[in-house]
């Protein structure tokens, strides 16, 4: 490409700054000063086309995120006048603000990009300076390549956890504050302050937090010794029919547990169920399965038990056979008994094993909602608890905040404090089990 | 490897055998909900407060889980229903109109044959759930997309006035007035203009198995001698049996002593009547009626209820008008009578759920759209629907009419619709279902409670619900 003489043209381009500044203040500015007419115009014409069409919108959507709207839709004479939609104009301003952030990063590109070409320039005395290839050179192309995914990753998650985040700072929730007419607020942290102040709220949720927790860790602890004992039993050289007991074990396991627990109900039913038909044809007393707060708890305990207990017993069995065999015959010929050999040899190696499993098991069974939500639907009823019953794990309760009752922000605020606690739990135990240190 | 094989197929025989079992455990099939009402966020009626599985009145699922309008700060300036001059059709009018699947679907299709054949006018009906039409609106209809002429549950109205997607019913209020049972009429009207245009209703009464009850009882103190002698909780025997903690149905007994759900007809919020005097007596007596059916709550859902009546071991139930078909297909031979008359004299005031079609007030033929559901609820068309679809008319001028009192199963529902009250439709309501789930469970399952603090203390978590934002 062949320039014109130009007043620039005459100009030494060894002012690299200038380049920078001139780009800065107009995108293609710098560019063209480095006499990349292409690319300058090319800069120029994106940016002239966002301060035209883009920046207005920008500025309305980021506006619209500051004041969640102004005028709610309402009937004027009879007739519809469709006012602001508050979440969907949260919505747009989250989205405005990573394209903002997305355009401002462009940006400055694009000076630092007249700087560094200035700067070839005056190093290649005054050649045309290298363009592409140094670009992908410096790692550009990468970058590049990558941004398909970075989006989707932005709208897949990023952008649903942030506007999950932003609720539990709104007033949105039935009856008063429902778009679109009504108009939802910032309240800051209201709904923090109201959850751990306001009697109803505060002692549900500490009630049902720490049933959450004991249930979390019993439900791990029963199902992982359970695991162990049947597959320490099934692996004992005495025990003939091992193929047996394994299939009859592992069937629950390959039992839908949606089925299961829909039949357990009715199973446990107080007053017509079979078990308690059974209890009172041998003279036994009926149990109020699920009609009694505690027992309740119990019979999720148990139900628990036989749908997952299988997947353990299979998985340690699997360790166990293969801890070496010539540790537990030195161990016999030092004259250990049973008891030894399981403390010193077995249980090390599978705790070994199975410490990550743990912690995952309890995560997963901390909001184990199936089970409880088709067991008990947190039954039974109870009234001193706000939108939940007696068995309600705080999952379930968000389920029905939300889906039930249209409590948004303190459910999102429920959700942020779970989220908390669970990661705080999550990252303390893996940075202490054994699995995780580096051992050489 | 033979072997083997063999193992694996008696294990999958083994595996679906007990699953074929377990599909057959129990009476009845397990339900996707619960027994426990969780009250669908609308509170839709048509659902029921209890989300069960069974179909309703309206042959929908149950409730949707849409969210429920907020407070319309500016009341609608909508002008009273004053009916216009007789109207035509608009040059070059077509009509789309939306319905639930099912006979009610065919009724409609059969009205647009006639309406055609009377005004020329082309009329498509289209598949949309009854439960579901206003919540597509919503989005359809400023749109432009959506039905001239819809079907919806009456519960839903105060969400489509406020948001401005019905005409009103200027048509036929006269004959409304006149003909239709009233209860039917304050249904359909939101801040007192009347917006549908009434096709059927439903409502709860007492069936009775006809082969251990001679007649249906018509105090509650019969059924409670009735009882003495019947419920016999070791052999599974029980006098009534019914969804005993739903305030849907606990409404009946507590509005029979003056207590109701909210005041000025179910408009203010502010009035909650669920804790004053009656409503503690209504559910002070509603527990006398253990005697009858002594299961804790925890046990009681309506797969229990429908299984213990068709076995023959419970010998009433209070029940909704979808039964009926049920027990007929199961060959139970009952008889159903309105709620028995209380202690006090009262007759127990159902909740009463209506559905009608009406006009959306984005269509392009107003006046055909107007002149097709007046078609569709003149009182030939009324008999047609009920001929259809058994499901119950609204019009009091077909309580004496052949078609009703040849059945008397459906008269004794048309007789309990006189007593009964229609659901709010305010958005409030949705703060009820729960709250008073807990509050009913404890009352019936411990005889201690005291009835006034549990009622004193839902009506405070009602209140928090609904002040949590303000």
């Amino acid at each position: 490409m062949k320039s014109n003489v130009t007043t620039m043209a005459n100009r030494p381009l060894s002012r690299p700054w200038t380049a920078a500044v001139l780009s800065a203040a107009c995108a293609g500015g710098g560019q063209l000063l480095n006499r990349q007419y292409a690319k300058g115009a090319l800069f120029l014409s994106v940016y002239a086309i966002g301060v035209a069409f883009i920046l207005p919108r920008l500025y309305e959507a980021i506006r619209g995120l500051i004041t969640l709207g102004d005028e709610p839709t309402r009937i004027v004479n009879g007739a519809l006048v469709k006012g602001d939609h508050s979440i969907f104009m949260m919505i747009d301003g989250l989205i405005a603000l990573f394209v903002a952030a997305g355009l401002v990063w462009l940006h400055v590109l694009n000076a630092v990009d007249a700087y560094r070409q200035a700067a070839c320039k005056s190093a290649a005395s005054g050649g045309r300076a290298p363009g592409v290839r140094l670009a992908a050179r410096e790692g550009r192309t990468a970058l590049l390549l990558l941004l398909p995914a970075f989006v989707l990753v932005l709208f897949v998650s990023v952008i649903p956890m942030l506007f999950n985040i932003l609720t539990a700072f709104t007033d949105y929730s039935s009856p008063n504050h429902i778009p679109d007419r009504s108009l939802v607020n910032w309240i800051g942290w209201g709904t923090f302050v109201r959850l751990f102040t306001e009697p109803a709220w505060y002692s549900t949720f500490t009630g049902i937090l720490l049933w959450n927790v004991v249930w979390a860790a019993l439900s791990t602890l029963t199902v992982f010794f359970g695991g162990l004992l049947v597959a320490l039993m099934i692996n004992h050289p005495k025990v003939r029919f091992k193929k047996l007991w394994r299939t009859t074990f592992i069937l629950p396991w390959a039992f839908p547990a949606f089925i299961a627990i829909l039949v357990f109900r009715l199973l446990f039913n107080g007053a017509l169920g079979p078990i308690n038909g059974l209890l009172e044809q041998i003279g036994l007393p009926a149990v109020p399965w699920l009609a009694d707060p505690t027992m309740a708890k119990v019979t999720i305990l148990l139900v628990h038990f036989w749908i997952s207990m299988p997947f353990l017993m299979a998985l340690q069995s699997g360790i166990l056979t293969t801890i070496p065999k010539d540790l537990y015959e030195a161990a016999e010929v030092d004259g250990a008994g049973g008891r030894a050999k399981f403390s010193r040899i077995t249980m090390p190696h599978v705790l070994l094993a199975t410490s990550p499993i743990l912690i995952m098991q309890f995560a997963s069974n901390f909001n184990n909602f199936n089970l409880i939500y088709m067991l008990t639907d947190g039954g039974p009823a109870n009234p001193a608890y706000f939108f939940a019953g007696s068995t309600d794990i705080l999952l379930s309760w968000i389920y029905k905040m939300t889906l039930e009752q249209n409590q948004f922000n303190m459910a999102s605020a429920v959700s942020i404090v779970m989220f908390v606690l669970i990661a705080s739990i999550s990252v303390l135990n893996y940075s202490r089990t054994q699995s995780f240190k580096e051992k050489d | 490897m033979r072997k083997k094989q063999w193992g694996k197929a008696v294990l999958l025989a083994i595996v679906l055998a007990i699953a074929a079992a377990c599909g057959n455990a129990g009476h009845s099939q397990v339900e996707p909900g619960s027994g426990n009402g969780s009250a669908n966020a609308t509170g839709s009626l048509s659902g029921k407060a209890n989300g069960n599985a069974n179909g309703n009145a309206n042959g929908d699922g149950t409730g949707n889980g849409k969210g429920n309008p907020g407070d319309n700060p500016n009341s609608s300036t909508a002008s009273p229903n004053s009916v216009s001059a007789d109207i035509e059709p608009e040059d070059g009018a077509s009509l789309v109109v939306w319905e639930s699947d099912g006979n009610e679907r065919k009724f409609l299709e059969e009205i647009g044959r006639q309406y055609e054949e009377l005004y020329g006018v082309k009329v498509k009906v289209e598949t949309v759930p009854s439960i579901d039409t206003v919540g597509k609106l919503m989005t359809d209809g400023p749109a432009g997309l959506g039905a001239d002429v819809f079907s919806a549950p009456h519960d839903s109205i105060g969400k489509a006035v406020s948001a401005g997607l019905m005409l009103a019913n200027d048509r036929t209020t006269e004959d409304l007035a006149k003909n239709a049972i009233p209860s039917v009429v304050s249904a359909i009207t939101y801040d007192g203009v009347t917006y549908g245009y009434p096709m059927s209703a439903d409502t709860y009464a007492l069936y009775y198995n006809k082969a251990l009850m001679p007649k249906g009882p018509e105090t509650f103190e019969e059924l409670l001698e009735f009882g003495k002698t019947f419920t016999d909780p070791s052999a599974k025997k029980y006098a009534l049996a019914w969804d005993v903690a739903q305030i849907y149905l606990v409404h009946a007994f507590i509005a029979g002593y003056g207590g109701y759900i909210f005041g000025q007809d179910g408009t203010d919020p502010a009035d909650i009547g669920l804790n004053n005097e009656g409503a503690v007596e209504g559910a002070t007596f509603a527990r006398t009626l253990k005697a009858l059916f002594p299961l804790n709550t925890a046990d009681i859902n309506s797969n229990v209820i429908a299984g213990l009546f068709q076995e023959g071991n419970a010998a009433a139930m209070i029940e909704g008008t979808w039964q009926m078909a049920n027990l007929a297909n199961a060959g139970v031979d009952f008889g159903v009578v309105p709620l028995p008359l209380l202690p006090n004299g009262e007759h127990p005031k159902s909740l009463i759920s209506v559905r009608s079609l009406f006009v959306n007030s984005y269509t392009r033929y107003p006046n055909a759209a107007k002149l097709f559901a007046e078609l569709a609820t003149n009182k030939e068309n009324a008999k047609l629907r009920y001929e259809m679809t058994a499901q119950l008319p609204t019009r009091q001028d077909l309580m004496n009419d052949p078609v009703v009192t040849g059945n008397p199963d459906v008269a004794a529902f048309m007789t309990q619709m006189q007593h009964a009250v229609p659901l709010a439709a305010i958005p409030e309501t949705a703060t009820v279902w729960v709250p008073s789930y807990a509050a009913l469970s404890t009352i019936w399952n411990d005889d201690k409670t005291d009835v006034k603090q549990a009622l004193d203390h839902m009506v405070s978590q009602m209140k928090t619900a609904m002040e949590t934002n303000p």
